[in-house]
């Protein structure tokens, strides 16, 4: 049996052991998930909420952008609070209040002594860590004195959500539009939805000493702290990953410079007499959409980050009465999966003929009618979320045609199963171009193979945002919310990523075939092992049960083992750029491919577990550390190699052309420098602020209106607008780069072309 | 963030001066051709400085609530901050003789120096409202 096929059989067992093991996981999900109660009574008798309520709740949150506008159980947006967290404060503090007064006659907890406070804060966490929920009759009963406390929580979440004066100063801390819900009866059952949240956060599991959300979120009145499995699997997690590193370190020690060399490098560009079909042709509109796609990305999010200082005005406009924070996020983060997706279905277009050099009947067709399907798409459902956060689409339309409200899977449902029947003609395109390649036994079959077979997953992984409906489990839709987007950046993309990097290292003679697919083959076969199953990472706190932390936790660290040796791969990349005078003309797509190494390890690697492990996450989950590795690994990573791929494939649109490097050296180095910038005057030194925060004083707090307020966290958002401009320069010059190729271009030799 | 407008207000003035000073030397190192090396190293540094210079603008503009397109003097501000960003590219890029440098290198200095009166005075005609 051969190497590459022992590989092959290799990950199909791996994936096969994976996907078992990340299904199981999904069951225990299930069956552990905090429950939903049919009523919420009082203790004598008094309805407080009804299960339909908790749920339309639910819906409410959702429609005014859901995870965009503060977050549940830590994930969502960073401005406003996470619901849970402040609610269960907010709850605790009322009740803490109620008792001094009642009790020891002071008007607030904070006036009653020392004694008194311990005497209270005891009694606080027997009562609400109890668990009252009875399954047989799914009923929860609470005692008076709580319902008094959620009662003025819920008033005080009403009044927020609408356009009261007593809380305008707080909506415009957390960056909300007035009346953010205009319906008085959809805020009341909002707050019950709110509520529901923050007791998963509070309660012990039946019979058990820790609470639903595994302790999280940090909160001393009540002891919410990490429990002892949660130290335990951190502590493992360093373990397995200096393991991995050092088993990694082994086999490369073993097996560098084994690698069979390319006897003889190609004279001229073996790409350089492609002649591209009609189809591949057509793709160049793919390369111009993206662009504007990129650029408005950036505007968007210059105006989201903005709102984070001036809550609902921009420089003087009321703009959150038009675009307010929650429409400006959804975008921004949209738009980010949405233009790279483009980079990748556009370069895939564009390799199918020019791999097999076979043009199917009717492909320019398809790949215009692909086209004309991304841009409804695009704007049918930014349309839908406009409408649906200003509260005019209704709730009844709004799962299907508004807003979902989870983060990176938030268009309407209508629109998802839009996106994946295009995402479906893409793989037939794709694929149906590749047929006689694929079909022909060649060398080159393994590596276009599992090309293809990435390119097939990324876009059959887009049905997992289809399995969740209007009224499942807060806890499932996060299960299958996970498996499209870690599935997607850290399996998949990862794996598209290596294979079309080494793929067209191949077609360019510069790489041995045989080399090439026993390397992309291993790499998968690391990037899976760690990748599948450290999905769980991202649901340590949304219901889990210990079993699935531990597997989070261990398998999530293996996902940083091939991080750890991208240097190889960065210099080996480098190298090759300089194999050959033609390499020249590769010389800036390949150091995209450089820089996608380098944030790789940096974005996804170092800023990726500072986050990951279980305690760290305990803390850290929500803070401004996680868009510092949300925005360094997926520009850094993807939308580099978004602009690698786009700028090889416009190599090969137009092969004849000079270009102006000046620009796009330029270019590339404000795109390095702005994310730099981006990352360590703003998101990295505010992120840290909060996690001393977090652990000194709560979760809550580090969230608070209270903290993100301060003059200091101001100056710090400020510290981005360098980093930003710079950035944003990088994009321009891009746009220009490309621009310039179709209005002004200049031929080799000198000769000008019509 | 009114706790920092002093010293956002220094840092705006630093960098407003450092901006036309280094226009400044840069026109005449390349009017006297006095080295590449430097005359680049300059050029980055005025990305440095006016990147800068842009962000405290706009910290101050959100610290004091006054905002161009909305009160006058910061209107002409802003419209001149294009003019003279347009000019200070061209002497980057653009000019072909040393002559044209030369002029374009003077409208650039000339504006800075409206600019910098408008600031000081804020008042829209600058220097000149002195006259009425």
């Amino acid at each position: 049996m051969t190497n590459v096929k022992k590989l092959w059989l290799f990950l199909a067992f791996l994936l096969f052991v994976s996907f078992g093991v990340l299904i199981w996981s999904g069951n225990q999900i299930y069956q552990q998930a905090p429950p939903m109660p049919e009523k919420v009574l009082t203790s004598d008798g008094q309805l407080l909420y009804s299960r339909a309520e908790i749920e339309k709740g639910r819906q409410v949150w959702q429609s005014f952008g859901g995870m965009q506008l503060g977050s549940i159980w830590g994930h969502g947006g960073y401005v406003a609070p996470d619901w849970s967290a402040d609610w269960m404060h907010r709850e605790l503090m009322a009740l803490l209040n109620l008792w001094a007064n009642r009790d020891y006659g002071v008007e607030s907890f904070e006036l009653a002594n020392a004694e008194q406070q311990a005497a209270l804060q005891g009694r606080l966490k027997s009562l609400v860590r109890k668990n009252t929920y009875n399954p047989d009759t799914g009923v929860i009963t609470l005692s008076l004195d709580r319902v008094k406390a959620i009662s003025q929580v819920s008033e005080h979440y009403q009044r927020l959500f609408s356009d009261e004066p007593s809380t305008a100063e707080l909506r415009e801390a957390y960056a909300m539009k007035n009346n953010t819900v205009t319906d008085p009866e959809n805020r009341r059952v909002l707050s019950a939805f709110f509520w529901w949240t923050a007791w998963a956060t509070m309660t012990n599991r039946i019979d058990g000493h820790i609470t639903y959300t595994n302790n999280w979120p940090n909160e001393p009145l009540i002891d919410n702290k990490p429990p002892a499995s949660m130290f335990l699997w951190s502590a493992f997690s360093v373990t397995f990953l200096l393991a991995g590193i050092g088993l990694m370190g082994w086999y490369y020690a073993v097996s560098h410079g084994k690698e069979e060399a390319t006897s003889k490098l190609p004279a001229t560009d073996p790409m350089r007499d492609l002649r591209p079909t009609p189809s591949m042709m057509a793709t160049a509109k793919y390369f111009w959409v993206l662009l504007a796609l990129f650029l408005v990305q950036i505007l968007l999010g210059a105006v989201t980050a903005h709102y984070q200082v001036e809550g609902q005005v921009m420089y003087g406009f009321e703009l959150s009465e038009i675009l307010p924070y929650s429409i400006t996020r959804t975008w921004h983060t949209q738009l980010a999966v949405l233009w790279i997706a483009l980079a990748w279905l556009a370069t895939g277009l564009y390799i199918g003929p020019a791999v097999s050099g076979y043009e199917p009947p009717y492909q320019r067709f398809g790949v215009n009618l692909l086209w004309v399907c991304l841009l409804v798409i695009v704007v049918g459902a930014f349309t839908g979320q406009w409408f649906a956060v200003n509260q005019t689409l209704g709730l009844e339309h709004n799962f299907w045609f508004g807003h979902q409200g989870w983060e990176y899977a938030d268009i309407g449902r209508f629109w998802q199963w839009f996106l994946f029947i295009g995402l479906l003609l893409w793989l037939c395109l794709v694929g149906r171009s590749l047929w006689p390649t694929l079909r022909q036994p060649s060398e080159s079959r393994s590596i276009i193979g599992l090309l293809f077979l990435s390119t097939v997953a990324i876009g059959l992984f887009f049905g997992a945002a289809l399995v969740w409906n209007e009224h499942t489990h807060i806890s499932m839709v996060e299960y299958w919310r996970w498996w499209l987007v870690h599935l997607w950046v850290e399996g998949f993309f990862e794996v598209f990523a290596t294979a079309v990097i080494a793929f067209l290292f191949t077609r360019l003679g510069l790489i041995p075939v045989k080399t090439a697919t026993v390397a992309v083959l291993f790499a998968t076969i690391i990037f899976m092992s760690g990748g599948v199953i450290g999905t769980l990472h991202h649901l340590y706190f949304v219901g889990s049960p210990t079993p699935v932390l531990a597997l989070g936790a261990s398998f999530s660290a293996l996902e940083v083992v091939p991080l750890a040796y991208i240097g190889f791969e960065a210099y080996h990349n480098y190298t090759l750029g300089h194999a050959t005078e033609w390499m020249k003309r590769y010389r800036w797509p390949i150091m995209f491919f450089v820089a996608v190494a380098f944030w790789n390890l940096v974005g996804a690697g170092l800023f990726g577990f500072l986050i990951n492990p279980p305690l760290s996450l305990y803390y850290m989950q929500g803070l401004n550390l996680t868009p510092l590795h949300g925005h360094t690994a997926l520009f850094g990573v993807y939308g580099m190699l978004g602009i690698g791929l786009t700028l090889f494939c416009i190599r090969g649109i137009k092969p004849d052309l000079i270009w102006p490097e000046g620009t796009l050296k330029a270019s590339f180095w404000c795109f390095n420098i702005g994310l730099a910038l981006m990352a360590l005057l703003t998101l990295l030194p505010l992120g840290v602020m909060q996690l001393f925060a977090s652990l000194n004083h709560g979760y809550w707090y580090a969230r608070s209106a209270d903290f993100m307020q301060q003059p200091v966290v101001d100056l710090l958002v400020w510290m981005r607008v360098p980093g930003d401009t710079i950035f944003a320069v990088g994009a321009l010059l891009l746009a220009w780069f490309i621009l310039s190729l179709w209005i002004k271009p200049k031929y080799e030799g000198g000769q000008q072309r019509g | 963030m009114i706790e920092f407008y002093d010293e956002v207000r220094q840092v705006h003035w630093l960098m407003a001066f450092a901006s036309g000073g280094l226009l400044f030397i840069h026109g005449l190192i390349h009017l006297s051709q006095a080295g590449h090396l430097f005359s680049t190293s300059v050029r980055y540094l005025r990305y440095g400085v006016d990147t800068v210079l842009i962000t405290a603008a706009l910290m101050l503009t959100n610290i004091v609530q006054q905002f161009p397109f909305i009160d006058a003097w910061l209107t002409v501000k802003f419209l001149l901050l294009m003019v003279y960003l347009f000019l200070s590219h061209i002497t980057l890029y653009n000019t072909r003789n040393p002559r044209q440098y030369a002029t374009v290198w003077g409208l650039a200095l000339m504006t800075w120096l409206f600019i910098f009166s408008v600031a000081k005075t804020h008042q829209s005609w600058g220097i000149f409202s002195l006259l009425f």
